[in-house]
């Protein structure tokens, strides 16, 4: 099969190419920013690199920020490959956070079950609320977009309640009581304590960075050798393809979503149990918005969005070291990132600069936008 | 319940100036947001896009009536902003082809960035700015109307963009009906091949259709941050854009229908913020109100809708039978 | 007096067909000129060309005389040419006059001049008696009205020359009349127009000439008054003998398929199957013939559970499927080869593995527990590869590298692998080369022989009649006529697929003659 793989690599490589260019267009403006700020973009692309990457700390850091973004990511692509958006996963995330927080301190139980246990919370918040959003797209044929958004607010303002009141640790604090820590995710810090040189010192990075390369390696597993995962792939390539071959569409579809917020869930949980050890108001972060663009990046796979949310982790790193560094603020990444989409999701850019160029030729037929 | 408690009830909630004041100003960035919607779908687009568009609006009515120190000219910018995001998202989604919905969506995220890095590189606050030298929107009286009883109070002293809304939604209703351009429009939404093949030119006009709800949605981020409060906060839309969309579907594409529908948010949204003065509602439920509302609305709105056309059905097969 | 239109050398080429190939047309200043054909004769497309909806490859156009140039849309309204299609261009919200004048509407400034284009459009429905209520909103209309909508939206911008496309094909007979009442007045009023249509009837009723295409090419032109439905029906459908497939009688078995008053609706909640009764039985091919757009995709959406009954039966090897979904209707033994292939039958982006797996992938051997057995898999798919001879490059590419032959050999492999009780093949050979088609018939052939029933429904009637063992014509959604095939003819076969059943073609030999 050798021209097979010839055919898999020509196309990596076109992608690869349209990655690239779409990067250094987006660096190229964002270097206009940063010149309009009045920095050097030489030097602030040499300090974001350095961030990222230029030390141990800096990996530890890169990795601690990934963690979050595989789940969020790898929960995008699920539902997206299954032919939805799901732009709820900010929402499922803080409340599979704060479901599993709430296991996390509620009870007492030795490690092997308890941190399962929080986990398996975490999931199920996520999943119950990816749930609203999928039923009223399924019965009634709602756009998943504006529900889902809807819902995200709504979890806001509904963890805030369960935070200033029945979960607050203090009558004083906004915030909930701590962890036990039998459920807790260690860091690396805290592993090699003894160690001469701690690995991960200056950092948070933790042990959820397994957990979350587990779940997308389950997940990969899943989309190739499953059923379940055979009939997600179906019905987001073609509805009336799976229809025809007698796949349940409602089974599938509602499946699919659900596993999406679930793991959206546990990428809130995790982060909880790895990095704060109580529920903290971390709703400016943006951990779903992220996560649905590094799914983007990453072209929709599970391996793609996992490199990518790995990359986009490594940016936010850079990003961090930058701002204390050189006072600008982290938005930048985001903003450059985000510019890497727009050039990305163009790709009909690059054809409409050749068509325009050969011959105007016959007026083509009327496009239908709506969707 | 007896009726002394009804009327009390009635007096205190519905039939309330205060509360009716807050309806329509409250309503107001949600009007406008829908407007954003209605343009677009009415051309046959699906336009996510509209938070992103707000937030830059407000941002832009803010920075300029900053440096200019005058309102108008934060108004113009915001404007000028809504057509250049509005041109952008045009020249991806409809020339380059590039999926709407994700277009939508990276427009969105690109905004919430983009503002939150401009107020601190520009403003230098984090957060939020807010500065004596942005010149606000001031209440206007309205000359006659004002000296009416009551309805002076509920229909006078507004900020111009709230005025404006209500122009908007009349100019916009004659323009989709009377106007040649409004006819193409609505024809190109609706069968975009009878369009073409009368020589109407679709693309140029949903070209114009994004554009133009750029500046419906960043006048709804000009209320935002200059007709109320005079400051700009990070994600100030909170979602309005989304609800926006929510109102026109409501509204079922008519100007008027639009804002009327906006009206019932903005009165829950007041009733919300009075219960909460009352210690009846806790605030996060408050905040909770308008999203749970977007929610149920479209669930009724769609289940009725569902029932009739069942029901017609239902009635064509005896006729045909 | 020059031809009103004159049409020479006309060549379009699509992807894979040649639509019209060398064809001239030219038709006479005031007649009524009916063009008549099966699906995919090039009718249509030779009436775009026309209109300026296609640019033809090579041939030439005159009108008046003069030779013209038509490039693109506007060019050909300009020179006063209009056509009606067969789905209306309308704007269900508007009026008739924001229709009529959309594009071209008479201003004040920047303010439609409503009260003008009222007195306009009154003007011209009077001037040509197609009475129109201006006000009214098209989706309020029935679609007769409608059809005058778009009939005046020609006359509007002054068409002298007027096509239309299958006029007839969504009208009652009442309607039908009153078009033909139309239609005879506009010519009056001194308007050429060019009718096409498959239903010879009404060619014979209303038409001063036809002109029959088959297969891209010009047959002939007749005067009406000097020619026969009969005659006609043998134009249409007369074609060298390609290729009939060896077979050998048939020895059909059990019931398999009963479909009893089925009753189905199209996408435009209009009926379109209006009570089919039909049996196929093992061992046995049941061809349904028609031109399409007589509900077939219906019918076959309808058995398979892509569509939902609203009335009748559909029993498969003795068990009622109509409650049930697509999964389950396969579970008693049915197979399909859709029409749709792309849509339905395959995923493209997806690869010719995966696309062979959609109807067995959750049963042993191919999966176990909730997981699939790659190794069961790809065995199961290199195997249905070389038993039907799919060429491609390996089974892990995507399906759309192959081409349309072997794309339809992927399907056949796939639904023929279950050894179906009863196998559905809708139109599967269309866009096929010959070496294809031989193929596709020789496996349905086959699977008669191994004791399957077949529901063949097909618009070529040379494959019909070379695969049947019974043939039935479907027609405005009703089973016209059923007859054993050696006892069928092409003319015989071809009246039924024009509404012409045996009652009327001695009617209709009395209507011509007036």
């Amino acid at each position: 099969m050798s021209s097979n793989l010839q055919q898999q690599l020509r196309k990596a490589l076109q992608r690869s190419v349209g990655i690239l260019l779409s990067i250094l267009a987006a660096v190229f403006v964002g270097s206009l920013i940063m010149i309009w700020y009045e920095q050097n973009p030489v030097a602030i692309y040499q300090a974001l690199i350095k961030g990222a990457v230029g030390s141990q700390r800096s990996l530890f850091i890169s990795m601690q920020r990934a963690t979050p973004l595989i789940f969020t990511a790898v929960a995008s692509t699920i539902a997206f490959r299954t032919g939805v958006f799901n732009v709820g996963v900010e929402g499922q995330f803080f409340i599979g956070a704060i479901c599993g927080t709430f296991v996390g301190y509620a009870f007492e139980l030795p490690t092997i079950i308890h941190l399962p246990l929080t986990l398996l919370a975490g999931f199920i918040g996520g999943a119950v609320w990816a749930y609203f959003p999928t039923i009223m797209r399924q019965k009634l044929g709602i756009s998943e977009i504006i529900t889902t958004i809807m819902t995200n607010y709504i979890a806001t303002h509904l963890i805030s309640y369960l935070t200033n009141y029945p979960m607050r640790a203090s009558p004083t604090t906004t915030e909930t009581p701590p962890v036990q820590a039998t459920a807790r995710l260690a860091q690396f810090v805290e592993i090699t304590r003894e160690w001469a040189k701690p690995l991960g010192k200056g950092s948070q990075a933790h042990v959820g960075i397994f957990v979350a390369l587990a779940v997308a390696a389950i997940v990969w597993f899943l989309f190739k050798r499953t059923k379940f995962g055979y009939e997600l792939r179906m019905v987001g390539i073609s509805f009336p393809f799976s229809e025809f071959g007698g796949i349940n569409l409602d089974k599938a579809f509602v499946r699919g979503m659900l596993l999406s917020g679930g793991i959206a869930g546990m990428g809130g949980i995790v982060e909880i149990l790895g990095v704060w050890r109580e529920y903290k108001n971390l709703f400016a972060i943006g951990f779903g918005f992220r996560g649905n663009l590094a799914s983007l990046l990453g072209g929709q796979t599970v391996i793609g969005s996992t490199l990518a949310a790995l990359f986009y982790g490594s940016m936010e790193a850079g990003a961090l070291g930058l701002e204390w560094a050189a006072g600008i603020p982290r938005q930048l990444i985001d903003i450059v990132i985000g510019l890497v989409i727009f050039f990305m999701a163009a790709e009909g850019m690059w054809d409409f600069v050749k068509r325009r160029v050969r011959a105007p030729g016959e007026r083509r037929i009327t496009q239908e936008l709506e969707v | 319940m007896d009726t002394t408690a009804l009327l009390d009830i009635l007096g205190r909630y519905v039939f309330n100036v205060a509360n009716l004041q807050g309806m329509l100003r409250l309503a107001t960035p949600v009007a406008l947001a829908g407007l954003c919607a209605l343009i677009t779908s009415r051309a046959g687009i699906l336009n996510i896009a509209g938070e992103g568009m707000i937030l830059f609006g407000a941002w832009f009515a803010v920075a300029g009536s900053y440096f200019a120190e005058n309102a108008l000219v934060g108004i113009a910018a915001a404007m000028l902003s809504g057509c250049v995001i509005g041109g952008l998202f045009a020249l991806f989604s409809l020339k380059f082809r590039a999926h709407i919905v994700i277009m939508g969506i990276a427009i969105n995220i690109f905004a919430n960035a983009a503002t939150i890095f401009l107020t601190r590189a520009v403003f230098k606050q984090a957060g939020a700015f807010a500065d004596p030298r942005i010149q606000g929107l001031n209440p206007i009286e309205l000359p006659i109307i004002k000296d009416i009883p009551i309805l002076g109070d509920v229909m006078s002293g507004y900020s111009l963009i709230v005025y404006l809304t209500w122009v908007l939604v009349a100019l916009t209703t004659i323009f989709l009906y009377r106007t040649k351009w409004g006819l193409h429009l609505r024809a190109v939404g609706e069968n975009p091949q009878a369009a073409e093949t009368l020589g109407i030119n679709v693309g140029r006009i949903r070209f114009a259709a994004v554009m133009a709800s750029g500046v419906y949605a960043s006048l709804a981020g000009v209320y935002l941050s200059l007709g109320h409060l005079k400051m700009y906060t990070d994600q100030m839309a909170a979602g309005r854009g989304y609800i926006g969309m929510a109102v026109n579907t409501f509204g079922g594409g008519e100007p008027i229908g639009v804002f009327l529908s906006s009206l019932l948010f903005g009165f829950v949204d007041t009733i919300g913020w009075r219960l909460q003065g009352e210690r009846i509602m806790p605030v996060y439920f408050v905040n909770m109100l308008p999203y749970v509302a977007t929610l149920v609305a479209l669930t009724v709105f769609t289940l009725r809708r569902q029932r009739a056309k069942k029901a017609a059905l239902a009635a064509n097969v005896n006729d045909e039978e | 007096m020059a031809a009103a239109v004159e049409m020479q050398g006309i060549r379009k080429q699509f992807p894979g067909v040649m639509a019209n190939d060398d064809v001239d047309f030219s038709v006479e200043e005031g007649e009524i000129h009916a063009l008549v054909g099966e699906n995919g004769a090039g009718k249509t497309t030779l009436m775009n060309v026309l209109y300026g909806l296609y640019r033809p490859e090579a041939g030439t156009i005159k009108i008046r005389g003069q030779p013209v140039q038509i490039r693109k849309n506007s060019d050909a309204i300009r020179l006063g040419i209009g056509m009606v299609h067969q789905s209306f261009k309308l704007v269900s919200s508007f009026t008739v006059t924001e229709n009529i004048t959309l594009g071209a509407e008479p201003s004040n400034g920047i303010f439609v001049d409503r009260q003008t284009a009222h007195n306009n459009v009154v003007e011209i429905s009077e001037r040509f008696g197609l009475k129109v209520d201006p006000e009214a909103r098209i989706q309020d209309l029935p679609v007769g009205v409608q059809q005058r909508v778009e009939i005046l939206k020609t006359l509007y911008r002054n068409a002298d020359i007027l096509i239309l496309d299958e006029p007839t094909a969504v009208l009652t007979p009442q309607e039908t009349r009153e078009l033909f009442g139309v239609i005879r007045s506009l010519v009056k009023e001194g308007k050429t127009v060019v009718f096409i249509t498959h239903k010879l009837r009404e060619v014979m009723e209303i038409s001063d000439r036809v002109t029959v295409m088959r297969d891209g090419k010009m047959v002939g032109t007749k005067k009406t008054s000097e020619s026969s439905a009969r005659d006609l029906a043998r134009m249409m459908v007369g074609r060298e003998v390609l290729l009939r497939v060896k077979k050998g009688r048939a020895d059909p078995k059990d019931l398999v398929l009963q479909v009893s008053n089925l009753k189905v609706r199209d996408d435009r909640s209009l009926m379109a199957v209006k009570g089919v009764s039909l049996q196929v039985r093992a061992g046995e091919v049941l061809g349904v013939a028609g031109v399409e757009g007589n509900g077939q995709r219906e019918l076959v959406e309808g058995i398979v559970g892509l569509r939902p009954a609203l009335a009748g039966s559909v029993e498969i090897n003795g068990t009622a499927v109509v409650t049930l979904p697509v999964r389950g209707r396969r579970q008693t033994g049915m197979a399909c080869v859709p029409e749709d292939r792309y849509v339905r039958g395959l995923a493209l982006p997806a690869t010719v593995e995966e696309n062979l797996i959609v109807t067995s992938y959750h049963k042993t051997p191919l999966s176990r527990g909730g997981l699939l057995d790659a190794k069961a898999i790809g065995n199961f798919a290199s195997e249905a590869i070389a038993t039907f001879d799919v060429r491609t490059t390996g089974k892990d590419v995507p399906a759309f590298t192959l081409s349309g032959g072997n794309l339809q050999k992927v399907v056949l492999a796939r639904e023929l692998s279950a050894s179906p009780d009863l196998l559905i093949a809708a139109q599967p050979t269309r866009g096929l080369d010959i070496g294809s088609i031989e193929f596709v018939h020789q496996q349905i052939v086959n699977a008669r022989d191994q004791g399957t029933a077949v529901l063949l429904v097909s618009a070529e009637l040379e494959e019909v009649m070379s695969l049947s063992d019974r043939i039935a014509v479907l027609y405005e959604g009703k089973i016209v006529g059923t007859i054993a095939a050696d006892e069928a003819t092409e003319d015989g076969l071809g009246l039924w697929m024009a509404g012409i059943t045996e009652e009327e073609t001695a009617e209709e030999k009395e209507a011509a003659h007036e």
